[in-house]
């Protein structure tokens, strides 16, 4: 028997025609991926150091595929077809070596092992793993999951290749009575039955032959299609995971707005090469689709759709305006939730694109859609965005012992209300409600009063950046002559400017979520609840969850309150939306609206008390559940104050 | 055309209550200045009428700095030249405020066609527009939704009860302007707003003129609560709040 070992190209003389086949395949793949190149190559480049946090985050979501297998069912078996194909790549890259440089590497143990009993393990993985992506997409019907022809050609040009792979070894092993022909057990099953069939030795041989042509053929057709196709995914979901942004692209870039040529994204060329990259990246798997909020209340907005749509106008009217491919209606649904971001496997990053783009529209164009435009202009004039408000920065505070900080005056706590808890009465309350709590905790309040101004957070995500940043220049100015120890908000926008985006202005302050200084409060015993006893579900609002990362903590308030916590079927990162973001507080939404869906979720926990810890959250929460038939939805601080008043009362 | 569009700048109408203290004193610095409700509607109309004219237009305000926001604004939306004339702003006799703005107009060349605002958002008003007319014995339209250039002439539109009116008017003529779908003032684009922010303002002495009419008291409207409660078994509250109404109906609600 000697060595174990295959014969290569055995049976099929005049192989070497295969390069014919394989000249056409490199140039078709060459072109195919020149074709994108010249499309990413537009780009404006971004500075990427340093490194380390892309690189980690490329093990952990390419390597690993840890967001891909957060769907269980169709995530393992996307690990298993990928490390199948790569243990098949590495097999054929092996065979080469063997056939065209001659190195006797096919024999042996090695070959037993790996060439053998390996990739007959990883065919039949990949096999059961193409069955599993089938049934889902045509048995199952997920609406996010396309049905074109070449949905279906992909996974079953796939399958097709794999079992003539299987044929073709278990002919060979039936006509030569391969020796070693067990250790590749599915093709060794499979020769078992042609010896019950009579399969005459002549007849295989012919089969063998036949097939091996049109194995080949269809693998080389297949991997020439990959530039062409989503497959391409393949060598751009990793580009797109390395340049993705470690923070989660959640602070949107600052725009230079005295030296851009053109403000905003209206051309190729006005996006980032990671733009661009991330739309070869999208593997159309829907999850995106599933996630938002703007789909799920049948406004005219995907952002899996928006992405192909972006992607086939860059191949095919790459010199062309964007706004020929992606309407107004579409840009402004958007409620920058980021849960399209947080859904998908291969962080493409939408928000960022679409912000860019309705950057374009209201600053180079003057458009935007009414009610936003009145609430931006609000902001302009007097700095705030709640029209026909009826009180100043300070009246919440009117007889509580809080004052206004004098200049020249040390600060050790500011309470940083934001407009919606001064001019929003429903949020008056929480701002009440949360200052009488820092009065309990003994605490120093000082407030701006009339020298806050709105961080300017609804101005930019509706794409008025240059209000935005003079509102940012005067608040850090501001912030930085008060230079409070600490500051303390009750809205999560605030939250989100005062902690990172205003980084980009030159702040560095201490700023915390009122949840999570309360939270510190409970714990080291500043605080003391009464206990409570309410079932409560808990809203995550997208800016306090998915944007800076505070999940835990309203939890824990909310639990040292009394509460017993039931969770919606969305929550924590795959929280959804409540319909406020992106300027939606400010605009008329027609039926379905997103804050009744997400009511719905609310009423189905069977929660007494809604709670959130947003302001927006809170206003678009009322509506939602009182429309849905459910019970109250208070803040949080609301919740502890209630459990916090009569311990004070208590100690008098 | 050649167009002159008067604009004035008010204190924020939205400003919380108790922010502006009578007589016209602004109690605290946190009021803005902004453009008065129909500003933007006498604005729109002149961008309009420029454009399809392919005509300029000039913008004019009278007040303090403060009414430079709305001087801003038009220069943002194409206005060839923005002026002030330097009078306090506060309450203001109209007429004499008409013989000022007249006298800015002719400093400024004269124009085919002078554009208002239906009124000012403080004073309420509604008269200088034609009043100016008056002065410069020219047509005057008011309350003008949508103007459509022809030749030397505009077509003017008006709503009225159930429908609207058009007229044919030869230039010179002074209009005034009021909300409508087509009187919505379009967003500046932020290149223009930029470069509005470094264009000079021109300043205009006001010409003496003697008022016509003079503020004597301002007082703002009293809001009092005073209830009771009418005791007593059904008959007895029946009775007492007939009288209560009767009462009521006798001294006005006073006592
Ligand atoms: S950010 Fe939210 S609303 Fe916008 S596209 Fe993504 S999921 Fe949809
Ligand atoms: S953008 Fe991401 S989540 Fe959406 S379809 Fe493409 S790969 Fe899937």
């Amino acid at each position: 028997m000697g060595i174990p070992h295959r014969v290569v190209y055995w049976n099929v003389p005049g192989h070497a025609w295969m390069y014919l086949p394989f000249a056409i395949l490199v140039v078709v793949f060459v072109y195919g991926v020149w074709r994108r190149w010249r499309v990413w190559a537009k780009g404006r480049r971004v500075p990427l150091r340093p490194w380390g946090p892309r690189v980690r985050r490329l093990l952990s979501h390419a390597g690993l595929q840890s967001r891909v297998v957060r769907r269980p069912l169709q995530g393992y078996a996307h690990a298993a077809l990928a490390v199948a194909f790569g243990l098949l790549f590495i097999g054929t890259c092996v065979v080469a070596l063997k056939a065209d440089f001659g190195l006797p590497v096919m024999q042996g143990a090695f070959y037993l092992w790996f060439e053998s009993a390996t990739l007959d393990a990883a065919g039949l993985a990949g096999i059961i793993a193409l069955a599993v992506f089938l049934f889902r997409r045509y048995a199952m019907r997920p609406s996010a999951l396309g049905r074109e022809l070449a949905d279906f050609l992909v996974p079953f040009t796939l399958l097709i290749i794999l079992i003539t792979g299987f044929l073709l070894q278990s002919l060979r092993i039936y006509a030569t009575h391969d020796p070693w022909g067990a250790y590749s057990f599915v093709g060794y099953g499979l020769s078992a039955l042609y010896g019950d069939w009579h399969l005459s030795i002549p007849a295989a041989l012919i089969i063998h032959r036949s097939l091996w042509w049109f194995h080949l053929v269809l693998a080389f057709s297949f991997l020439g299609a990959i530039p062409y196709s989503k497959l391409f995914h393949l060598f751009m979901a990793p580009v797109a995971i390395l340049l993705s942004d470690p923070q989660g692209a959640t602070s949107l870039e600052k725009l230079d707005i005295e030296q851009s040529e053109r403000l905003g994204v209206n051309m190729l060329s006005d996006l980032t090469v990671k733009d661009l990259v991330d739309l070869d990246a999208c593997t159309e798997c829907g999850r995106c689709e599933e996630a938002c909020p703007a789909f799920a209340s049948e406004k005219p907005l995907s952002p899996k759709k928006l992405i192909l749509d972006l992607r086939e106008h860059a191949h095919l009217h790459p010199e062309e305006p964007l706004t020929a491919a992606i309407k107004d209606e579409t840009l402004f649904a958007c409620t920058t939730c980021r849960a399209c971001m947080e859904a998908c496997p291969v962080d493409i990053e939408h928000v960022p694109k679409i912000v860019g783009m309705r950057r374009f529209r209201v600053m180079e164009e003057g458009e935007m859609p009414s009610g936003l435009a009145e609430a931006v202009q609000g902001i302009e004039e007097r700095g705030h965005p709640f029209r026909g408000a009826q009180a100043g920065r300070t009246t919440w505070m009117e007889g509580l012992p809080i004052h206004e900080w004098q200049s020249g005056e040390p600060c050790e706590t500011l309470l940083w209300v934001g407009c919606a808890g001064a001019f929003d009465p429903r949020a008056q309350k929480v701002a009440r409600a949360l200052a009488q709590l820092l009065l309990a905790m003994g605490e120093d309040v000082k407030v701006l009063g009339r020298r806050e101004s709105c961080t300017g957070d609804p101005a930019r995500r509706a794409g008025q950046e240059y209000l935005y940043q003079m509102q940012a220049e005067q608040n850090v100015q501001t912030l930085k002559e008060v230079a409070p120890r600490r500051i303390v908000t009750m809205c999560p926008h605030c939250l989100h400017q005062l902690r990172d985006e205003y980084r980009a202005f030159g702040a560095d302050f201490e700023v915390v979520h009122h949840s999570e200084y309360l939270q510190a409060a409970l714990v080291t015993g500043r605080l003391r609840a009464a206990a409570g006893g309410r079932r409560i579900t808990y809203h995550d609002p997208c800016y306090l969850g998915r944007y800076e990362g505070v999940f835990a903590a309203p939890r824990e308030v909310l639990k040292a309150a009394g509460g017993d916590i039931v969770e919606m079927a969305h929550h924590g990162r795959d929280s959804f939306c409540c319909g406020a973001g992106g300027g939606w507080a400010f605009r008329e939404e027609g039926a379905p609206r997103v804050n009744r869906l997400r009511a719905k979720e609310a009423v189905a926990t069977g929660a007494e008390v809604v709670a959130t810890g947003c302001p927006f959250c809170l206003s678009m929460m009322t509506d939602g559940v009182k429309a849905e038939g459910g019970g109250e939805v208070e803040d949080i601080a609301e919740i502890l104050w209630a459990q916090v008043a009569p311990e004070v009362t208590a100690q008098g | 055309m050649r167009i002159l569009c008067f604009l004035k700048a008010i204190l924020d109408p939205e400003a919380p209550p108790g922010a502006i203290r009578f007589p016209g004193k602004v109690e605290s610095g946190d009021v803005s200045t902004v453009l008065g409700p129909f500003e933007g509607n006498a604005l729109e109309l002149s961008v309009q009428v420029a454009e399809a004219s392919s005509g300029a237009f000039v913008a004019v305000a009278m007040g303090d700095a403060a009414q430079d926001v709305t001087l801003r604004k038009a220069l943002a939306l194409g206005a060839e030249r923005a002026v002030r004339v330097d009078a306090p702003l506060g309450f203001q006799d109209p007429l004499a405020v008409a013989r000022r703005l007249r006298a800015a107009a002719e400093a400024a060349g004269g124009a085919d066609l002078y554009v208002f605002g239906r009124q000012a958002g403080d004073w309420d008003m509604g008269v200088t527009a034609g009043l100016f007319a008056g002065l410069l014995d020219l047509p005057f339209v008011p309350l003008v939704q949508h103007a459509e250039v022809s030749g030397q002439s505009l077509r003017l539109r008006r709503e009225i009860a159930g429908g609207y009116e058009e007229s044919l008017r030869q230039t010179p003529l002074v209009v005034s302007v009021t909300n409508g779908p087509g009187t919505l003032m379009r967003l500046p684009k932020v290149k223009d707003v930029m470069l509005a922010n470094r264009k000079p303002i021109d300043v205009l002495q006001p010409v003496a003129t003697e008022p016509t009419l003079e503020l004597q008291e301002i007082a703002q409207a009293q809001v009092t609560r005073q209830g009771r409660m009418i005791t007593g078994d059904t008959a007895q509250q029946a009775a007492g709040l007939a009288a209560e109404l009767r009462r009521f109906l006798v001294t006005g609600g006073g006592n």
